[in-house]
Formats: C-alpha cells, structure tokens, sequence
C-alpha cells in the first residue's frame, strides 16, 4: 500500500503543473535521501539505484544517489542519548523579522529534510497584523522549544518530552496519538500524521529515533525538532541554511552564540540590541525561540505576495 | 431449602413484568436488528479508521478532537451524574427514589461504557494502549482521567450489581416462568447464594450503602478530573473555573433527562404506571428544572464576562458561538431548548405531566449534546495564530460519515442495552417492596 | 577508451612552464573546455560537469590541510557532491609527486591533512599544488591548482592587570610578516565566533583584547583561533589554543528536576496520586470481599 502510494505521489508530482523541474527536484526529494545515510556501502549495494537530475543545460542526467548530498545523515546514537540531549548544549533560535520576505525556502527545506509530503509544514510562516494600523509583516514560526512546556506536561505516556538541551522532541515510537498535547501547544506548532504519507520504502528501514523524528508514523504526533541529529554532527539546520536572507540565528546559548550561516554574533547582544522578543510571553510557557520585531523590513509584507498562486493570496485578503 | 418469599405486591410486579422477560415479539426484534445494525456500520466506520488512519475522520491539525470528545465528555458526564442521583437517593434512602436509582444506575453503568469507547476512537495508535500504564505519567490528565475512569467503571459495575443481587435472587427462587436452563443458571450463579436471611440483608445492605457513600466523592473528582482534560490547557473557552461546575450541572441535567425518558418509556411500554407515578416525573422534573437553570446561569455567567471584557483570544471563541454566520444558530438554538423553555414550560404546574416532562427532557438530551459540541470545537477551530490554511477542512471540522456512523453506533448501544434489560430482569426493583403490606 | 586521452591532454598541458596569465586562462576555461571536449564525444553527454576549487589550510606544528570542493550544477545551484575521490600531488617543473587520495565528505568536500615536509617547494620556497577528480560515468573530471607559500603564526595570551590580549605573529620562510589582517576568533558549536581583527606590524605581531565575559565550558575553557583568511600567497593560516578566560558554565545537575513537564512528578502530586487510588480501590476490595463472604456464609448455613 504504502508502495503505491509513493507512487501515486510521484504520479502527481509529475502531473502538477509544476513543470519537468521541480518532477525531478520531487523524485530527487523522494528517492536520494535514503537509508538514512548510514553508510555508503549500503547505497554501494543498490548501485543501480540512479535518479536523474537536471543538468543547466536542461538535460535529464542519471546519476548515481550516493553520489548526491544525503538529506537526513544521521550518526547513530543510543534512546539514552536521544532523550536526554547534547551535553552541555542548550538551543536557541532567533528570528529576524525584518528580514523575512515569505521566501518559504525555509518551509521547503524542512519538508525536504524530513520528507514531508507538500502540504505538511512543520514550520510555517503566518502573516501577522498586530493592530488595525500597523503594516503586516511574515512570521515564521517553528516549534518554540519552550522551557516550560505545556505540551510536555500534558503527554501521559512520555512520548513527548524536554531535554537537557532544551529540546522538545517527540519519540514517535511511543506516542500514542491522543493529540492531546496537539490541543495544549498554544501556538499550533504540532501536527498529526493522519494517514500514511508517502515515505519512500528505503526510509522505513530506517531506525526511528526521537532526533531524526523520521520515518514518519500514522497516527502520531510530529513536529519541527530543531534538526538535533545535525547539530550533533555540527550542522546548522536547513531552515537556517535555507533562507535566502538570513533571517533565522542558530546556537547554543550556553556559548552566547548564534549564527545564521554567514553571521554569528552573541545572541545576548543580538537580543539587546534589537530588542529581542519571545512570542506570548504572556502565556508563560517561556519560549527558546526570540524573534527580532519587523523593523525597517526589506519589502512591505504585500510584495512577496505578487507571485503566489490565487488561493493563496485570498488567504490574507482582509490583512492588508 | 429456603427461598426469597414474595408478598402479594411483590408478585403482581413480577406478574406485570413477566411477559418482557419471557418473550419478545416481532417488532421487538425488528428493532434490536435495526440497532444492531447501526452498531455494524460504525464497526465498520472504525474498521476503516483503523485500516487507513484519522483521514477518514473531519478531524485535522486545528480541530484535533471532534465529535468523538464531544461524545465521551457526554456519555461519560451522563454516567457520573446519573451515578451519583443513584447514590444520594440511595444513601438518604428518599423516599420516592426507590424505582428510580435501579434505572439511573443502569444508564450511569451503560453510560459508562459507551464514554471511554469514544476517547479510545479518538487515539491515533490502538496498538499502544497499554502504553497509558507501562508509561504512565502522573503529570497528565489523561492519566489521572485513566485511572479514575477504570476505578469508577469498577465501583459502578459494583453498586449497579449490589442493587440487583435481591431481585436476581427472586428469579431465581419464582416458579411463575419458564426460563431456560441456561438464564436458571446465570440467575442462581448472579445472586450469590442470597436467601433472605437478615444477616444477609444488612450485610448487601451495608456494603451498597458504602458504595452510594464513596460513590460522590469519587463522581465529584471523576467530573474534576475530566473537565481538567479540558481546563489544563491554555485555550479560552477550556481553561476557566466555570468550566468544571457547569460541566457537572450540565451533564447531572443530561442524566436526569435521560432517566425521564428510559422511565417514560419502560411506563408505556410495559404499563408501570403504578410504580412509576406522576409523581415521579414530577420530581425528576423539578429536579432539571432547577439543574438547567443553574447551568443556564453558569453558561451566562461564562459567556458574559468574555463579551462584555475583551481579551482576544478568548473574545475570538465567544464571537464565534454568538455569530449566527458561525455557531450563532447552533448556540442559541440549544439554550433555548435546553435552558429556557424547559425552565418556562416546567414552572407551569399544570405542564408538570409525564409526556410533557418527557418530551423536554428529549430536546435537553439533544440540546447539552449540541453545547458539549460547542464547547470542544470552536475553541479548537480558534488557535492563538491564524490559521491561514488553504485547505478549509483544515480551517473547519465538519464530521464525516464515519464518525457519524460511530456517534449513532454508540447511541444504538444505549437503545440495545436498554431495550435487552428489560428481557433480563425486571427493571422495578421487586426487592424494594418486601416490607410493603397490601 | 576516450577518458584517459583527454585527461592526458589536460595534464600534458598543465605541464607546459606555467605562467601565470595562461593558467589564468586555463582556470576560468575550465568549465567550457569541459563542455567543448563532451560536444567532441557523444557518448559522455551524459556526464555531469564538475567544478573544482582547492584551498590550503595551513595549521600550526607545520601540517598542511588541503581541502578540494567538488561541485556541480544541479537545479541552477552548485551542489557539493559526496563520495568522489580526488587525488592530490605536489607539482614542479621538475617532478610531480603523489601525496594521497581523499574522498568528498557530505558537502563535497575531499580533504587530506599532512605534514609540510612532504611537499615539493619550489625555487621560491612555495609549494605547487594540484588536485584532480578523474571523473566517472555520470560526472565529468575536474581540477584545480594552487601555489601555497609557508606561513605559521604562534598565538600566545597575555594577561596584565586583568586585561585580556592575544598576540599572534605572522612568519613565512622564517621572516615576519607586516600589513596582513589577523582576525581572531572564539570557536563555536556551529561557527566562530568573531572577537577581533588586526593588522600585523612589521614584527608581524598583531594583538586583540580579550572580552572578559564571554561563557566558556565547565572550566572556563574557551577555544581560541586566529586566522590569516583565504591569502592569495599562503591560503589560510590559522593557529588555535585552549585558554581558561570564559566564565565557567554552571554544570546542570545530572538528575531531571521534579517538574510537570519533566518525566518524573512531583512528590506531592505522585502522592496524592497513590494516596487516593489506594483509599479507593481498598474500599472496593472490602465491598468485593464482603461479597465472597456473603456467599461462603450462605454456604456454610
Ligand atoms: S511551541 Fe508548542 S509544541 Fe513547541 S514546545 Fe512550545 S508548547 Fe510545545
Ligand atoms: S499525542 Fe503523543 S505526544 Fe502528544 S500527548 Fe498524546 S501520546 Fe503524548
């Protein structure tokens, strides 16, 4: 079943009207990132196993999937160490307003590394209007990773939980899907795997742990996890990486540091400086995620808007 | 060997039940086919939910829970009140609640039954049930609700049997029917070995009374604890201190208007006027009348204070239920008749009759489902962010036919159980009326 | 068959005395004289075409990393590719000498860490350096080269009246450096972080300030780099120390916290818990044993 249904989504893939790129970029998505990236003596065995990419000069080229970037490498580690987190590390993200121009290729990137099916988003981006007023502006939004988290206290079976690390993560060999932390998270940040979604058949081997959080399971809950198995390699997270405009800071603020790629700077300053907020702060759930106020933003909110697609501009129609 | 002895009023009940217990018509099984088959469909509906996954259900990333809480909170919250009006009228032995508390502990224990069915369908992995006690964490409300369920369902199933055991006794020892073989055993094997002996007597007496006694504080914190499932999470409309009281004034009302209507059912079909009297609706009536009206009162006090002040949030939700374009109609229309017009016809003495007092009790039943319904998915469907969602069954929950096929599978089972009782035993506790004289 | 025959043109041109105009050329003609050759042989359309870019790292205790970035367009971006070998050597007019084989890591990038005895210098004191990917049936062969001048700096920390300085001197072929820009960093989880720059004067010395509040490990311990970036004479020189100036990280305590959202409760709630559930269920046991007792009585009589 699940067979077919990978298939059916590459069937639709390729009917969307999306062109031959992104068919390609899709069968590329779905069958590279394989087994997980263990080692490359098993991607050696399937050596027949070829995807074809686009060359710049519009050609279709077979090429072998070992020898394209793995998109979920993952070192293995034990459930001990998957529960109680990087030693000594304590994560955060900062969010730059300012910059964020719904470029979405934060949103793609994770649903790339975490092969989520198109519709699914782990991190969204709102677009937000504080008062009648004031001029719209993009919010991304990832799970916050709060400090005191409602969503944990609630799960009655351990599935979901807080590390040393300041991780929320999500063992979805244990959730039992009673979606009741779904209803406790103010900030609706989890989303319920409601029916099989077409994870490609060499994924499933893969052994799920809590920091991968793939494959994906039906009826369990998942959500955005920080990328913890790259940051135990080093690796900042692909939302980070992704956005064009850097808007998203990463680290450890055990170190005082976080950076988008390109810059780092001590988060302590960066908050400072630019009067770094957390998101309903009123709730006292005490978010790890602060975000930078949309001040002197590159483009007015309506711009990145110009390209979309009908539907989705009729989304914001009574915000601007 | 000694047997239960019967007095003259003792036999003419049994005489008056007889029939049911004997044999069953056509039409009878007509019905149990027609419920029976209900309960087929929403297996079916479940199988499909199992086999495929949570997308057959209206339910999504918003709306995360749907019909199917609704229906737990309901049934469940029907169980705890009818379970306790069961207790006090026992333990304060009032006087004209001898033939009510067997009916109201039968519909608490079916009840009972039916509830926690509906949470189960709403868990994403049956595989890991036993997950909620190998894992259990005592921070969770679903685990404090686990344990207190299954200890109520012991303590219900318990006193429901104490108050049989006389009467199963009496079948046991009546040589008026010709029962089958196999219902001779199940009588002798359920009473127990009871043969009247005061000893005997005071000892079922005694532990019942000890039931009834510990049944409310348990039913006060199972109706805590449950409106905690609720009340522990950040949503307006959830988290207010109302919201525990009026749940439990509301769903004592469902019960109450639940046992109005088995009663005014069992006393036409089987002609038990004369041990189910007017008086009898009468109270039960005045009992919802002042029920619905204190619920009435909480709903107002709740509702009222989110729209006259104006914290977001939580105005977004009240909006909602007063808006006709959203559940305006759905609001309205149930407290209007499930709150005022029973409080308004009841007040007229002259309206207190079995048939009038039954048909309200109908619309209340149908009415506190509707406001259960109102008070899980607006509140769900208005998350902190917006939604911004392209996909509207995302932005909406519309139930689709397999929770609908589920909901009146579960309804059938309350019908099939209480139309199967009456085949059983007697529903007019025969016991209650050894010390009356003719 | 045809494979071996370009890369043999390819080298025997690289061969010729190198100038540095013509190899200019050369670099930026790479990918079209690619291209041009794959138009000369069908059957290797359907190669991909690779690009190369090597750089050197030069560490402290005289070791050399070379690092060689393979990459390709894929999608209108450059993509590193993993899983390719790439073979390094050191070139003279005179002699070419092999150093070893690496293979690109998940980011395309091949490196090989070696000491600087073992390459070949030229008259200049310089070392020649190339790296070349063969090449296989989906990719197309690349290389590149560079020329890499010894240089080392030696970092030392000085504290005086609780001023914090780092001072690192810029040496090449045993004489300072003058006018170069250091920059100093503390080394991070997922970046550097920045502290300082400064210019080296003509001893080669350049010296930063130490903040003194910045958060190192458990020991105060913070990792300190200073960095010579990406010279067109030397690569980057870089040389790192272990120094005790962070404010020491307050170790957690290992056990979780009794909290809601931990996994263990807290006493009071793990309590009432038991307590409650034990009244009850006692309760029960008692009604239910009074039961049996009923009917064991009624046996008896
Ligand atoms: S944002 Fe939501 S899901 Fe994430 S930790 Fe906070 S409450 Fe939990
Ligand atoms: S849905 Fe899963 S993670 Fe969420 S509370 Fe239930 S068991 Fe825990």
């Amino acid at each position: 079943m699940s067979e077919s249904s990978e298939n059916g989504r590459r069937d639709f893939l390729r009917k969307g009207a999306l062109g031959v790129t992104l068919a390609a970029w899709g069968q590329l998505v779905f069958s590279c990132a394989s087994e997980g990236g263990h080692d490359h003596s098993h991607a050696a065995e399937e050596g027949a196993d070829t995807i074809k990419v686009l060359t710049p000069e519009g050609q279709l080229v077979e090429v072998d999937r070992s020898h394209l970037k793995h998109v979920h490498h993952t070192q293995d580690i034990t459930y001990e160490e998957s529960r109680t987190g990087l030693p000594g590390r304590k994560f955060v993200m900062v969010i730059d307003l300012a910059r964020c121009t719904n470029a979405r290729k934060c949103v793609t990137a994770c649903q790339k590394m975490h092969h989520l099916p198109p519709d699914k988003e782990w991190l969204t981006v709102k677009l937000m209007k504080d008062s009648e007023d004031s001029e719209p502006y993009w919010f991304p939004k990832t799970c916050f990773h709060c400090d005191n988290p409602p969503c944990v206290k609630v799960c009655p079976v351990d599935a979901t939980f807080k590390r040393q690390d300041g991780l929320v993560l999500i063992d979805n060999t244990r959730c039992i899907g009673c979606k009741f932390c779904m209803t406790a998270c103010p900030y609706s940040t989890r989303v319920f795997n409601w029916g099989e979604q077409g994870v490609p058949a060499d994924m499933k081997t893969h052994r799920a742990n809590a920091e991968t959080s793939i494959p994906g399971q039906v009826g369990t809950v998942e959500k955005c996890d920080f990328c913890p198995d790259m940051a135990r390699m080093g690796v900042l997270p692909d939302c980070v990486t992704a956005c064009p405009n850097g808007a998203f800071y990463f680290g450890d603020q055990n170190e005082d540091i976080v950076t988008n790629g390109s810059e780092t700077v001590r988060f302590s300053e960066l908050i400072a400086e630019r009067a770094g907020y957390r998101y309903g702060e009123e709730l006292g759930t005490e978010p790890r995620v602060y975000y930078l106020p949309p001040t002197d933003r590159i483009f007015p909110a309506e711009k990145s808007l110009e390209d979309m697609p009908e539907e989705t501009r009729k989304l914001y129609e009574d915000m601007f | 060997m000694k047997t239960v002895q019967l007095n003259k009023k003792q036999t003419a009940i049994l005489q008056t039940l007889g029939p049911q217990l004997e044999k069953s018509g056509a039409l009878y099984r007509l019905w149990v086919g027609f419920l029976l088959l209900l309960i087929l469909l929403g297996g079916y509906g479940l199988f499909r939910q199992i086999y495929i996954g949570h997308v057959v259900t209206g339910m999504r990333d918003h709306a995360v829970w749907g019909y199917y809480i609704a229906n737990f909170v309901y049934f469940i919250g029907v169980s705890y009140g009818t379970a306790m009006l069961a207790a006090i009228l026992y333990y304060f032995k009032v006087p004209w609640g001898r033939p009510i508390i067997r009916i109201s502990a039968l519909v608490a224990f079916i009840s009972g039954i039916i509830g926690p069915v509906f949470i189960l369908l709403c868990i994403g992995r049956f595989d890991r049930l036993h997950y909620l006690f190998i894992h259990a964490r005592v921070q969770s409300p679903i685990t404090w609700d686990v344990m207190v369920i299954s200890t109520y369902l012991v303590g219900i199933t318990v006193f429901t049997y104490l108050l049989l055991i006389k009467d199963f006794a009496i079948l046991r020892d009546t040589s008026m029917f010709e029962f089958p073989s196999w219902r001779k055993k199940l009588y002798n094997a359920l009473a127990l070995r009871y043969k009247g002996t005061p000893e005997q007597d005071e000892q079922i007496g005694h532990s019942t009374k000890s039931m009834a006694f510990i049944m409310v504080p348990k039913v006060i914190l199972a109706f805590a604890v449950l409106s905690w499932i609720f009340g522990m999470t950040l949503r307006p409309g959830w988290r207010s201190s109302i919201f525990g009281p009026s749940y439990v004034i509301a769903s004592i009302a469902t019960g109450i208007a639940l046992i109005i209507g088995v009663m005014w059912v069992y006393r036409k079909l089987y002609r038990l006027e004369e041990y189910l009297k007017d008086e009898h609706f009468r109270y039960m009536g005045l009992i919802l009348l002042a029920l619905v009206g204190a619920f009435g009162y909480f709903t107002l006090s709740e509702y009222i204070t989110s729209w006259y002040t104006s914290m977001t949030w939580e105005s977004k939700v009240t909006d909602k239920l007063l808006s006709f374009k959203e559940y305006g109609w759905a609001f309205h229309l149930a407290n209007f008749f499930g709150i005022i017009l029973p409080i308004v016809v009841i007040a007229i003495r002259r309206f207190r009759t079995p048939t009038i007092i039954a048909a309200l009790s109908l619309l209340v039943i149908v009415a506190m489902w509707v406001r259960r319904y109102l008070t899980v998915v607006p509140s769900l469907e208005t998350p902190l962010l917006p939604i911004q969602d392209a996909r509207p069954e995302y932005v909406h929950y519309t139930a689709t036919w397999v929770e609908w096929a589920l909901v009146l599978a579960g309804a059938a089972t309350f019908f099939i159980f209480f139309t199967l009782v009456p085949k059983l035993f007697n529903v007019i506790p025969i016991s209650d009326y050894e010390k009356e004289t003719n | 068959m045809e494979r071996p025959k370009s890369r043999y043109l390819q080298r025997s041109f690289r061969f010729r005395p190198v100038m540095p105009a013509l190899l200019l050329a050369l670099l930026l003609g790479l990918f079209s004289g690619n291209a041009l050759l794959a138009q000369e042989e069908p059957e290797e359309k359907e190669q991909l075409r690779t690009r190369m870019s090597l750089s050197a790292v030069q560490g402290s205790e005289d070791m050399i990393t070379l690092k060689a970035l393979v990459r390709a367009k894929i999608d209108d971006r450059y993509t590193g590719l993993p899983g390719l070998e790439v073979g390094f050597s050191s070139v003279t007019d005179s002699t070419e000498q092999e150093l070893g084989k690496a293979t690109t890591n998940q980011d395309g990038i091949a490196s090989l860490s070696l000491a600087k005895t073992k390459l070949l210098a030229d008259t200049s004191g310089a070392f020649p350096l190339t790296a070349l990917f063969e090449g296989n049936d989906e990719f197309g062969d690349s290389d590149d080269e560079i020329t890499i001048t010894p240089a080392a700096i030696t970092l030392e920390a000085m504290e005086e009246d609780s001023v914090r300085t780092l001072v690192a001197t810029l040496e090449s072929l045993g004489a300072p450096v003058p006018e170069t820009d250091l920059y100093f960093y503390v080394k991070g989880m997922f970046r550097p972080l920045r502290i300082g720059e400064a210019t080296t004067d003509e001893d080669g010395m350049a010296s930063v300030e130490f903040p003194t509040d910045l958060p190192g490990d458990p020991g105060g311990n913070l990792n300190i780099i200073v960095r010579l970036e990406e010279d067109d004479a030397f690569g980057t020189v870089e040389a790192n120390m272990s120094q005790a100036w962070g404010i020491p990280l307050e170790t957690m305590p290992g056990q979780t916290p009794r909290e809601l959202w931990s996994p263990s409760p807290p006493l009071w709630l793990l309590l009432t818990f038991i307590a409650l559930l034990l009244i009850i269920w006692g309760h029960y046991m008692e009604v239910i044993y009074k039961l049996f007792k009923l009917r064991k009585n009624a046996a008896e009589s």
